[in-house]
């Protein structure tokens, strides 16, 4: 058992290639965070630019993204509130459309 | 204006782009470019997911993953996007521009009747696209 003060679970972020020069050009980063929410939010807060892209300024993912958990969508799962668990892996996905 | 900018789209991917690009008409055809430091290897066709597919295209994003980490696996990348414009040319549209991200290369393949089509590469700079020429071979 750990210390009475849990640890928050690491996982795994992918960032889509438009994204990652605004990512420290890295495929992927390790994040900590209990909810995929909190995830998003220390990704912000560690890459601004990368996070002004993903969230609007209230901290809402923004539409032209989607968030998988493996290989379930964050709508399916619950939204920003569902929990991570360690060793996961979050994809930043690019909304690809046009006409 | 320096020169236009150029990529190397082999021939075998030409073709692959022409026929998914004729399978899928009246509708739109859409899927990826996968090879290596933004250069294309691979064609990939994937589902046509927009509601108004006669004049739209949308990638599923389950697909869209599944493409890039198997690509990533095999030391390779998402390196551009491609749809077809069923008849008319090669040109983005307005739609095209405001949903492009930067970076990546964006084939259109106009279909434009008589078995005759257009195939040309874009690439958005400053949230303008700007051409690239596409070459069959190396030069
Ligand atoms: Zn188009």
């Amino acid at each position: 058992m750990q210390s009475n003060r849990e640890r928050a679970p690491r996982v795994t972020v992918r960032i889509p290639p438009p994204l990652r020069p605004h990512a420290g050009d890295q495929p992927s980063l390790s994040v900590t965070g209990a909810t995929v929410g909190e995830v998003l939010a220390c990704l912000a807060r560690d890459y601004p630019d990368l996070g002004q892209r993903l969230l609007t300024p209230e901290g809402r993912v923004r539409p032209y993204v989607n968030v998988f958990v493996g290989e379930q969508s964050m709508t399916a799962r619950g939204g920003p509130e569902s929990a991570v668990a360690d060793g996961d892996v979050i994809a930043i996905i690019p909304a690809v459309a046009g006409g | 204006m320096g020169r236009m900018a150029e990529m190397r789209l082999p021939s075998p991917l030409r073709r692959a782009l022409a026929q998914h690009a004729r399978d899928a008409w009246p509708e739109e055809a859409c899927g990826l470019l996968v090879g290596v430091g933004g250069a294309p290897r691979e064609v990939v066709r994937l589902a046509n997911v927009a509601g108004d597919p006669l004049r739209r295209y949308a990638l599923d994003p389950l697909e869209y993953m599944r493409v890039e980490h198997a690509a990533e696996r095999r030391g390779l990348g998402v390196a551009g996007v491609w749809h077809s414009h069923p008849d008319g040319g090669a040109e983005p549209s307005e739609t095209d521009r405001r949903a492009a991200w930067p970076g990546w290369l964006y084939v259109i393949v106009g279909l434009q009747g008589e078995g005759q089509h257009c195939i040309r590469g874009w690439r958005l700079v400053a949230n303008e696209f700007v051409e690239e020429e596409l070459h069959a071979e190396q030069s």
